[in-house]
């Protein structure tokens, strides 16, 4: 599943994340693709039980890879999809 | 999924920037009324005391004003570290300021010498407080985030204005020896280095955040404020230290580079941003960014010769570049705030925060345009009102009251607004949310 929050302003990218994490099914892991990193994002994913990393792609976009705390098959197939990019710095 | 375990996290109380913010207006109010007044004061020139207070109700009472607030937000959202005693110290920090600013102010018009020892001793504690506070934070933050050394840059060069600053107010008080030579260091670090440190550190984060350009360039966000810091000390050592002019056009040509790249790489990922909607406040930030080249092309016009008033680059850059930007960057803040602690409260609260204002109906585009139409309209008078204070001063003043008054009508409508649908979620019906625990 992959959310594309790169042409939206502050803060409708947060909205849409969390709309998308909270339909997110079992096994599935969420793509989300930034022209930032979404610093407020983060804690809010985190309580609600996500765990997450972040990418850079060739554009320079941010790439954030989510997946539910202990499920482990969403966690596999996101590691496997941040794999292919660098690590973001900032 | 139940958002009710969802802390508020690092944000702070909305009072804190808040208050900052909303009293802002009354500072450029009082401006405009100096400006109005301008021909009855008979002394002209850089030293007169219609100048100085104007100078200091602009640069301390708006825009230090709106950048200690916005740093008290800034660094818990976008940098993910609370401000310890967030509540305590926006309430005394706040306080001191306002006071600190009327006695430095009331000094200049008044001469008495009591006023400038109390603001040599209420405007330091007001920016101990808060920028000591707003250290601590930083030192906290787990960001790792470029802003974050911009930040603590501009901190740094805060404090060295202050200092020098107290040391000028003290003599103008009679307690120390009125060194007027070191006025432009104070102004230098007051403008070029806390100033464009914090607006380039913030804009690092909310240029593409709000403005929905692309980043800027990581070397850029990584070496602009380390490399503009020693500029500003290489210039400040040359000019004050070594009396060495070839290190001092050195250090003054570097400043010059830095500032024009800021500007043009800010202009060029504007012009590449994604969606082309209508939004005043990109166009602030246009506005800010053209005046910003105009004042380093000034400066260098003068440096060559060319007859150009000797305040007009200063003007330039605090009406224009600052002035613009502070407008830019409170009409998204605001907004984005009020959104943000509705959202938060909703979310603590259980509720689903679906139907609550978006940012652009807090504070519509239509009016953002106004006081854009307004302040456009202000500035080149802005420019030449120096030079014809008589003929100048009124219009300037009159229109500059009238920004003031537009501005604190449009944040007054956004706190009721923010107040308004607080109310709602506090009785429970939230008027449009619903409970996540609803079936």
């Amino acid at each position: 599943m992959t959310l594309d929050v790169s042409e939206l302003e502050a803060p409708e990218p947060l909205v849409r994340a969390l709309e998308a994490l909270e339909r997110l099914p079992p096994g599935r892991c969420m793509e989300m693709v930034h022209r930032m990193r979404p610093e407020l994002l983060y804690p809010r994913a985190e309580a609600l039980g996500f765990g997450s990393c972040t990418r850079a792609d060739d554009a320079g976009r941010c790439r954030i890879y989510f997946w539910r705390r202990g499920d482990a098959a969403a966690e596999e197939a996101a590691r496997e999809l941040a794999a292919r990019f660098a690590q973001w710095k900032e | 999924m139940s958002f009710a375990g969802l802390s508020l996290g690092n944000t702070p109380p909305l009072q804190v920037p808040l208050r900052f913010f909303v009293t802002a207006p009354l500072f450029l109010f009082l401006a405009g009324v100096l400006l109005l007044t301008a021909g009855w004061w008979s002394v002209p020139g850089r030293w007169s005391p219609l100048w100085l207070a104007l100078t200091h109700l602009w640069v301390v009472g708006f825009m230090l004003m709106v950048m200690l607030g916005a740093l008290q937000q800034v660094i818990p959202v976008l940098l993910g570290s609370a401000l310890p005693g967030a509540r305590a110290v926006a309430f005394w920090g706040h306080l001191l300021l306002v006071a600190g600013t009327l006695s430095l102010v009331w000094g200049f018009l008044s001469e008495w010498k009591l006023c400038f020892v109390l603001a040599a001793a209420l405007l330091p504690a007001a920016v101990l407080l808060v920028g000591g506070t707003a250290c601590v934070a930083l030192g906290r933050s787990p960001s790792r985030h470029a802003s974050r050394l911009s930040l603590a840059l501009a901190l740094a060069a805060l404090g060295f204005t202050l200092v020098i600053g107290s040391w000028l107010a003290l003599g103008h008080g009679g307690l120390a020896v009125l060194a007027r030579r070191y006025t432009d260091l104070h102004l230098g670090w007051g403008l070029l280095g806390w100033t464009v440190l914090l607006v380039s550190g913030v804009a690092w984060q909310v240029v593409p955040m709000f403005q929905i350009t692309p980043r800027y360039p990581l070397v850029m966000m990584r070496w602009f404020g380390a490399l503009h810091f020693l500029a500003l000390s290489v210039w400040s050592v040359a000019r004050w230290r070594l009396d060495a002019p070839w290190l001092q056009w050195v250090g003054a040509a570097w400043l010059s580079v830095s500032l024009a790249l800021f500007a043009a790489i800010t202009l060029r990922l504007q012009a590449k941003r994604r969606r082309r909607v209508a939004d005043s406040t990109l166009d602030f930030w246009r506005l800010s960014m053209i005046s910003l080249l105009l004042a380093v092309l000034s400066w260098w016009a003068r440096r060559m010769g060319i007859l150009l008033p000797a305040p007009l680059p200063a003007i330039l850059f605090v009406t224009g570049f600052v002035g613009s930007a502070i407008l830019g960057m409170l009409y998204k803040i605001v907004p984005f705030l009020v959104w943000l602690h509705l959202t938060n409260r909703a979310q603590a609260s259980g509720v689903v925060p679906r139907g609550l204002p978006n940012m652009k109906q807090v504070i519509p585009n239509e009016r953002s345009k106004r006081l854009f139409r307004l302040y456009t309209a202000w500035l080149p008078l802005s420019w030449a009102a120096p030079f014809r204070m008589e003929w100048l001063g009124p219009p300037a003043g009159l229109l500059l009251m009238a920004v003031a008054l537009v501005l604190a009508r449009h944040l007054h409508q956004a706190v009721r607004l923010y107040r308004r649908r607080r109310r709602g979620l506090e009785r429970g019906n939230g008027s449009h949310a619903a409970s996540f625990h609803s079936p």
